[in-house]
């Protein structure tokens, strides 16, 4: 089990970064014996891509506070994992391997010194999450949920409740309750029929809910109440903030009745109040919803705007009569006029995302690949592309006017571009034409070189617009950037255009965290030895000779290496000094619920915003969705980079305000708190805003509800007179005038974490003390791409050993023979047929005959699949590469919005 | 949409458990149709390719990141299939099973993966010394696939690569599971086994591998 490792190695490679992991793959593909290891649990270090439970998890640990326990470990997720721990070590036997370590010293030989690394990494700093969903609704119901997962969460609550055994039965008649009506929604019946029955419905769950309150007592029927409550989280809080709400909520609605009666009553009043809702065209569902929401104990306008919000859960229910009622509500909205409106606003809760933890894969570092940049190249020459699979880039997109604007990129976008003028496009297309061979004609920008780059734009008499796009989304430059680097930039755009598609960037399938995987992947294959948790507690270096013998790991162990590979945060301090001032990345990840440009397909978006400070670099938008692998169905995921002051909130906090509808966050005890409660006023309240202003002209009268609209009038038809439901919603309306701009069609920010990343590639010096066979390499950097990393790698390797070659091809799958050959020294063999591939390969042949047949040329109209394995390699190589593009789309139909976003190939 | 080009694969399988076990041996002796008593740990072999009627399947094997509890979540991304492997003498690999790799499995692979228990080595044990029970196995993998439905015989088979004893019934039974083929597709994969166990690659003979054709009674399961 604890296995040592073994003791002797070419080189220790230490970190799983990016950088670190080329170069083992590379060591280990020429027959070095590496060993690489990294401190964290997971590959990557701050490259890494999470779901959202490890993601918790990760924040957790960067801000200093106890890890929460893993889903996995909680009952709910665990029908079938109830007794898995994630940590593959116990405590115990931590504890054993404690007592037998020696210490560091005692290892030591003589004439070696120790010097300390660093165990700690300090490169994560102002970790902020923000969340803007409440913590759970009363009632998950939306379409989606597919019967296991409801099943789900009732075994949960019969696995959470040990002391409540009669109450499972309650919950589990109301799941059932809420299933039927979900059928009725396909059948989409008249309103009134299915008011009817649901009606028929609440009854039943009414009288059964009686008759438990007859054995249970009311107090017994106020913790039901608390249990039906789906939960993820720590039962009790939800439980006490709940139930101090039903006391305050029936104290003030009804007078002094007993809760558990209440309840009863209220319910009973519904009726009454359904049928006439039902006579309002306008707003059946929302005015059903009312009537749930005054079935409830609670009775009071807070729910009632608070439900509103999600027009289909109607979440503001607390006990199971008022969770009937919800069903009712449901039900309700699947009449024609209502369904796509249900389907759209389930609520996102907390819950509901963590439900679907591991449909994430959030990025720290976001990185985009050029399609002729140099990892590309890379993964294709080294034939590791196969590991992975990538998604063409769909759409660059840029914010002109204050309206959200696709940059068009190729030939065929420029002609098709309606924001473009006749006169633009020959201007623009002479440009382009100009930038792929700018080093042909110095004469052009002569005089421009160092100046910047806007000024050269100017020059040139390209339009406003051009200008715009050119410098903010092609180039990706701030307007002070020097013509000659700027034009490289747009060179190196323009160039990887249409080599897998319609855009110059590719985007890895579940994240680019997984890049440095396959290359750790390959190291393995060639024998490198792979171990998490683990990481040189100090350095063992031969005094004489000031040589690195060896590395004392955190287990301590001794491990002799020729070579010490380290990433910059594992560096001894002495060997690399911190700089004083470093840059930093601001970052920002999202979770929003839909994307920013309303598309039929699903886009994978790019968009560069300046931020109008001279001197700063733009903020870097990446949106990714499901088709990635980045979320689950109806969310997106949004990555905001920018090189910043060093406070990624405030960098990026006035960039997401523009884009996305953002509520104020309630705080910690108010989103725990169910509906009703004053925190969760202004964010349901301006959800409801939002949503308002979707579902179509307020029918009523009073003058808040212009904005606020259904949020108000439904507030209004269901407030006990006087009640507080106007001003919730009122105030739902202010918060979105506030801003000075309607919400209307911005996505939601449901989720959003804030963090900085201190850039290590910045101002990287290796100090004279350092042991020349101790290699430091850096960590991410701020830039879109890494190209920074794989230069980095090769570099070093270069220096380790010069005279071999870099990663050169690997064997396909069936070139691999296995064999009776006498002698089976893998490396050999595998130089022998990796040689032998490659000259097939340079003969034009792909490596394997099934190889062929992806090089059949795509439909002119189509772009190319995102096939990188057997990309063009070598036959469109960079010389003509991008004006190849530029001529060969003369022939494309202008249709490219449905060109079809393409994977790449296998395995 | 890509799913019909050629060396896309179709389905991915991959293999887990502790170090040792008999994975590598168990892909090989299902691939080659032998055993390979070399005592190196997996090296150079990443994944395979293997054709299943029109289908492509690929069987990853773990190359050895598995030995210091490093698996990485790329291994297990996009798997609808995951072979856990134990070995029937030693009880502890079993027990690592639920422990160390099911986790890696829930949270990486497909959702709703399938997931097959293997007792490795059961040309090793006899009744009376055997470490895990067969109803300790199969227990588990009624348990790990809850949507198994109770007529069906469990996914659990015990394997010998030695032997080859329920090796190709246990790809195939995973194969036959996500892919089912036809009739005529079966006999061409039929005949197209036998002649990669004459080592035919690329159209050209490999002199130096031995004829195995004669180990192939052994495991004519299906």
């Amino acid at each position: 089990m604890a296995d040592n490792l073994p003791t002797e190695f070419d080189a220790i490679v230490v970190g799983t970064g990016m950088t670190e992991c080329i170069l083992a793959a590379a060591l280990a593909r020429i027959g070095k014996n590496v060993l690489h290891i990294d401190r964290n649990d997971h590959y990557g270090g701050d490259w890494a891509s999470f779901n959202m439970d490890s993601m918790r998890r990760w924040i957790a640990n960067h801000r200093g506070e106890e890890c929460p326990p893993s889903v996995m470990e909680i009952p709910e997720y665990s029908s079938l994992l109830h007794y898995l721990s994630i940590n593959p070590k116990t405590e115990n036997e931590e504890a054993a391997e404690e007592k037998e370590k020696p210490s560091p010293a005692s290892l030591l030989l003589e004439g070696e010194l120790l010097v300390e690394a660093r165990m700690e990494s300090s490169t994560i700093t102002n970790v902020v999450e923000k969340i803007f969903v409440r913590e759970k609704s009363e009632v998950e119901v939306s379409k989606e949920p597919s019967e296991s997962e409801q099943q789900g969460t009732a075994d949960t609550q019969q696995s959470t409740e040990t002391e409540q055994k009669g109450v499972t039965n309650a919950q589990q008649t109301t799941a059932s309750a809420s299933k039927t009506h979900t059928n009725e929604d396909e059948q989409e019946p008249s309103v009134e029929s299915v008011i009817a029955e649901a009606l028929a419905c609440t009854e039943e769950e009414m009288k059964e809910e009686k008759e438990e309150e007859d054995e249970n007592k009311s107090e017994s029927a106020m913790d039901e109440a608390i249990m039906c409550t789906p939960s993820y989280d720590t039962v009790p809080t939800g439980a006490d903030a709940q139930d101090t709400h039903i006391m305050n909520s029936t104290s003030e609605t009804l007078e002094p009745q007993p809760t558990a009666d209440a309840d009863a009553r209220v319910g009973t009043e519904e009726k009454p109040a359904t049928e006439p809702s039902s006579q309002s065209p306008l707003c059946d569902a929302q005015s059903v919803d009312d009537d749930s929401e005054s079935t409830a104990p609670v009775a009071d306008a807070d729910a009632g705007a608070i439900t509103d919000a999600d027009t289909k859960s109607a979440a503001g229910s607390i006990t199971d009569t008022a969770e009937a009622a919800a069903a009712v509500a449901n039900a309700a909205a699947s009449s024609p006029a209502q369904a796509d409106a249900a389907a759209a606003a389930a609520e996102w809760t907390m819950e509901r995302i963590m439900k679907r933890w591991r449909r994430f894969n959030l990025d720290l570092e976001p990185k985009l690949l050029f399609s002729r940049g140099s990892l590309v190249e890379l993964l294709v020459s080294s034939n590791i592309a196969r590991y992975a699979e990538f998604k063409i880039l769909t759409q660059v997109l840029t914010l002109l006017d204050g309206r959200l604007e696709r940059v068009p990129c190729s030939r065929a976008d420029v002609f098709s571009s309606k924001k473009v003028s006749v006169i633009e496009k020959r201007m623009l297309m002479k440009f382009i034409q100009f930038c792929l061979g700018y080093e042909n004609t110095p004469a052009e920008y002569a005089g421009f070189e160092d100046r910047p780059f806007s000024e050269f734009l100017m020059s040139r008499k390209l339009t406003p617009n051009l200008r715009h796009f050119v410098l903010h989304s092609i180039a990706m430059v701030t307007e002070d950037c020097p013509t000659e680097r700027a034009l490289g930039e747009t060179r190196r755009f323009l160039q990887s255009l249409g080599r897998f598609g319609n855009s110059p960037f590719l985007w890895p399938m579940y994240g680019s965290g997984e890049l440095p995987q396959c290359f750790c992947r390959l190291c393995a294959v060639f024998g490198g030895i792979y171990c998490l948790r683990r990481m040189p507690q100090c350095v063992v270096i031969d005094a004489a000779s000031n040589r690195c013998k060896a590395i004392v790991c955190n287990e301590n162990q001794r491990i002799s290496c020729d070579w010490l590979i380290m990433e910059a945060s594992y560096a001894p301090e002495q060997y690399v000094p911190r700089p004083e001032t470093r840059r930093s990345i601001s970052r920002a990840i999202l979770i929003t619920d839909g994307a920013l440009l309303k598309e039929k397909q699903e886009q994978l978006t790019l968009m560069s915003l300046p931020v109008g400070m001279p001197g700063r670099s733009p903020v870097r938008l990446l949106e990714l969705g499901p088709s990635t692998m980045a979320c689950p169905r109806d969310l997106r995921i949004v990555h905001l980079t920018c090189v910043g002051g060093g406070d990624a909130q405030l960098d990026l906090a006035p960039t997401i305000d523009r884009l996305f509808a953002v509520a104020e966050p309630p705080s910690e005890a108010e989103r725990a708190a169910p509906p009703g409660e004053s925190g969760e006023r202004e964010t349901i309240g301006g959800a409801a805003a939002t949503e308002a202003e979707r579902a179509g002209p307020p029918g009523g009268s009073d003058e808040q509800e212009t904005t606020g609209g259904v949020a108000a009038m439904e507030a209004e038809l269901l407030a006990p007179p006087g009640g507080s439901g106007e001003r919730e919603a009122a105030s739902g309306a202010v918060a979105a005038e506030d801003r000075g701009e309607t919400d209307d069609g911005k996505p939601k920010l449901l989720w959003s974490l804030f963090f900085n990343c201190q850039d290590t590639t910045d101002e990287l010096a290796v100090s004279e003390d350092c042991p020349d066979n101790v290699v430091v390499c850096g960590g991410p950097d701020w830039t879109l791409d890494f190209e920074h990393s794989v230069q980095e790698a090769k570099d070093l390797f270069r220096r380790i050993c010069p005279d071999e070659e870099f990663l050169p091809r690997a064997p396909d799958p069936d070139e691999i023979v296995f064999g009776d050959y006498e002698n089976p020294a893998p490396t050999d063999g595998f130089r022998e047929l990796a040689t032998d591939a490659e000259s097939r390969n340079n003969n034009g042949g792909g490596p394997t005959p099934a190889a062929d047949d992806d090089r059949t040329p795509a439909p002119a109209a189509v772009a190319p699949p995102v096939d990188v394995t057997h990309g063009e390699m070598g036959t469109h190589q960079p010389d003509n590469g991008g004006g190849g593009f530029y001529e060969q789309e003369s022939a494309v139909a202008k249709d490219n919005s449905s060109r079809p976003s393409t994977e790449e190939e296998q395995d | 949409m890509q799913a019909e080009r050629k060396n896309k694969a179709n389905l991915k399988v991959i293999i887990l458990g502790e170090f040792n076990v008999g994975k590598t041996s168990l892909i090989k002796r299902y691939k080659e149709g032998k055993f390979d008593p070399q005592e190196e740990p997996t090296i150079g072999a990443s994944f395979y390719l293997k054709r299943w009627g029109p289908h492509n399947v690929a069987i990853w094997d773990t190359a050895g990141q598995e030995r210091f509890m490093s698996l990485s979540a790329l291994y297990c991304r996009g798997t609808k299939a995951a072979i856990l492997a134990f070995d029937i003498s030693q009880k502890d690999t079993f027990n690592q099973l639920e422990k160390r790799f099911l986790p890696l499995v829930n949270s990486h692979t497909e959702e709703n993966c399938l997931i097959v228990i293997v007792g490795c080595k059961v040309d090793a044990v006899l009744e009376s010394n055997r470490q895990v029970h067969r109803e300790t196995a199969i227990a588990l993998a009624r348990e790990l696939n809850p949507t198994w439905k109770p007529e069906k015989p469990p996914p659990y088979y015990e394997t010998s690569s030695i032997t080859g004893e329920n090796v190709n019934a246990l790809f195939e039974f995973i194969f036959e599971y996500f892919l089912p083929l036809s009739e005529s597709e079966k006999n061409q994969y039929n005949q197209m086994n036998k002649r990669t166990k004459h080592s035919v690659r690329d159209g050209t003979v490999d002199l130096q591998s031995k004829s195995v054709s004669t180990k192939r009674k052994c495991c004519s399961l299906l």
